[in-house]
C-alpha cells in the first residue's frame, strides 16, 4: 500500500520561503488561495529566544475533516486517492467554505477571486497558459476552496510511467517544494517503501504530528522546535 | 475541596447537559424541525451560523477569539479580517461537538496515533 508522506524538519528550516515561491510557481498561485504559507514564531525566554519556521501545506489527513465537512453538505467535492493523497474537483465544489471552517491547520482557502499577480499590467507567463491546457487541479476557478494537492500532478506522472518508486527522488516525479529547499528541511517519498526516507527521519528525529487531538491523521510530520499548536 | 468538587460537579453535569440539548438539536435540524436556511455559506445568514448561532445559541466570542497565540499553527492565521470581523476562530472549540462521539455531526476522527 502506497502511504505519501511529507516530514519538515523545522530545526533546519531558516525561513527562507523558497518552498513558498516554488509552489506559488509550480502551481499557479492566486494571492486569495496560498496552497503554502511560512508561519513563524518565537520561542524561548529572553535573551534566550529563538524564531521558529513552520511551513504549512495541506496535511493530506488519513481522515480529512474537510472531506467529513463537504460530504455533510453534500457537494462532496473532496475524495482522498488510493495513494492518500486529498484533492478538491472544482467543479464540485459549491464554495460554501466549510472545509475552510472545519479544517485544524486552516488550509484550505476559498478563491473568492482569482486576482491577476499584477493587476494593470500583463499576465506573469503561467497565467497566460488557457485552463484547458492545465492539469485540473491548476485551472483556478473564483468562489471555489484550493489547498495544495501534493503536487499531484506530478505523482500522477509518475504513477502513469510506472516510477513511482522514483517520487522522493526525480524532479519530475517530487513535489516541487520539497525540491528546493536548500537547507534539506523536507522530505517526500512513500512511508511503506523498503529504506523510505521519511521513515527514517520520522524515527532518528522524533517527528510528530501536529494537533493529534483532533484524530485526523495527518501525512505530514514535523521535527518541531518549540511548543507549536 | 468539597466547593472544588461540587464545582467540578455542577460543570460535568452542565457540559453532559449541553452536549444533550445539542444533540437534540442536531437531530430536529437534520430532521427539518428547526429552520437554518438554505444558504451553505459561512455568512452571518448562512446555515453555518444559523446552526451554531441562533439554533444552538452559542455566543459569538465561543468561537470567535480575539487573537491566536503566536505559535498557533493555524495557515494564514496573521491576515487582516475585514472591518467589524469577530476575530479568528480556534477550532479546538469545535471539538467539544465534533469529534467522534460527539452530539453533531463528526469531523474529527479517531485517527491511529
Amino acid at each position: 500500500m502506497t502511504k505519501f508522506v511529507r516530514v519538515i524538519d523545522t530545526k533546519r528550516c531558516s525561513g527562507c520561503r523558497s518552498c513558498v515561491a516554488a509552489c506559488a510557481v509550480e502551481n499557479y498561485y492566486t494571492p486569495d488561495a496560498p496552497w503554502n504559507v511560512m508561519m513563524e514564531y518565537e520561542v524561548g525566554a529572553y535573551p534566550n529566544v529563538r524564531k521558529v519556521f513552520n511551513t504549512m501545506g495541506c496535511m493530506h489527513c488519513e481522515n480529512p475533516s474537510c472531506k467529513a465537512a463537504c460530504d455533510a453538505v453534500g457537494a462532496k467535492a473532496i475524495t482522498k486517492n488510493e495513494y492518500g493523497v486529498v484533492l478538491i474537483d472544482y467543479d464540485k465544489c459549491i464554495g460554501c467554505g466549510y472545509c475552510a471552517a472545519v479544517c485544524p491547520y486552516g488550509v484550505p482557502q476559498l478563491n473568492t477571486n482569482v486576482e491577476p499577480l499584477s493587476p494593470g499590467k500583463a499576465e506573469v507567463a503561467y497565467e497566460a497558459i488557457p485552463a484547458a491546457e492545465r492539469h485540473p487541479t491548476h485551472r483556478k476557478k473564483a468562489k471555489v476552496a484550493e489547498k495544495c494537492t501534493f503536487c499531484w500532478h506530478k505523482l500522477e506522472q509518475a504513477i502513469a510511467d510506472g516510477k513511482k518508486d522514483r517520487i522522493g527522488k526525480d524532479q519530475a516525479y517530487t513535489p516541487t517544494c520539497d525540491l528546493v529547499c536548500p537547507t534539506q528541511a523536507r522530505f517526500f517519498c512513500d512511508l511503506d517503501d523498503p529504506g523510505s526516507t521519511v521513515a527514517e527521519v520520522i524515527g532518528e528525529k522524533r517527528a510528530t504530528r501536529l494537533k493529534q487531538e483532533f484524530g485526523t491523521g495527518p501525512q505530514v510530520y514535523y521535527v518541531l522546535e518549540g511548543d507549536g499548536h | 475541596m468539597k466547593k472544588l468538587i461540587i464545582a467540578v460537579a455542577l460543570a460535568a453535569m452542565a457540559g453532559a447537559g449541553f452536549a444533550a440539548g445539542v444533540a437534540e438539536t442536531s437531530q430536529q435540524i437534520k430532521a427539518g424541525k428547526i429552520n437554518v436556511g438554505n444558504k451553505k455559506s459561512l455568512s452571518a445568514d448562512g446555515r453555518f451560523h444559523n446552526i451554531h448561532g441562533n439554533a444552538v445559541g452559542l455566543p459569538c466570542s465561543t468561537c470567535h477569539v480575539g487573537a491566536l497565540k503566536d505559535n498557533s499553527l493555524l495557515a494564514r492565521k496573521d491576515d487582516k479580517l475585514g472591518s467589524g470581523a469577530p476575530g479568528p476562530v480556534d477550532r479546538s472549540t469545535c471539538l467539544a461537538c465534533h469529534k467522534e462521539g460527539g452530539p453533531a455531526t463528526v469531523f474529527y476522527g479517531s485517527a491511529a496515533k
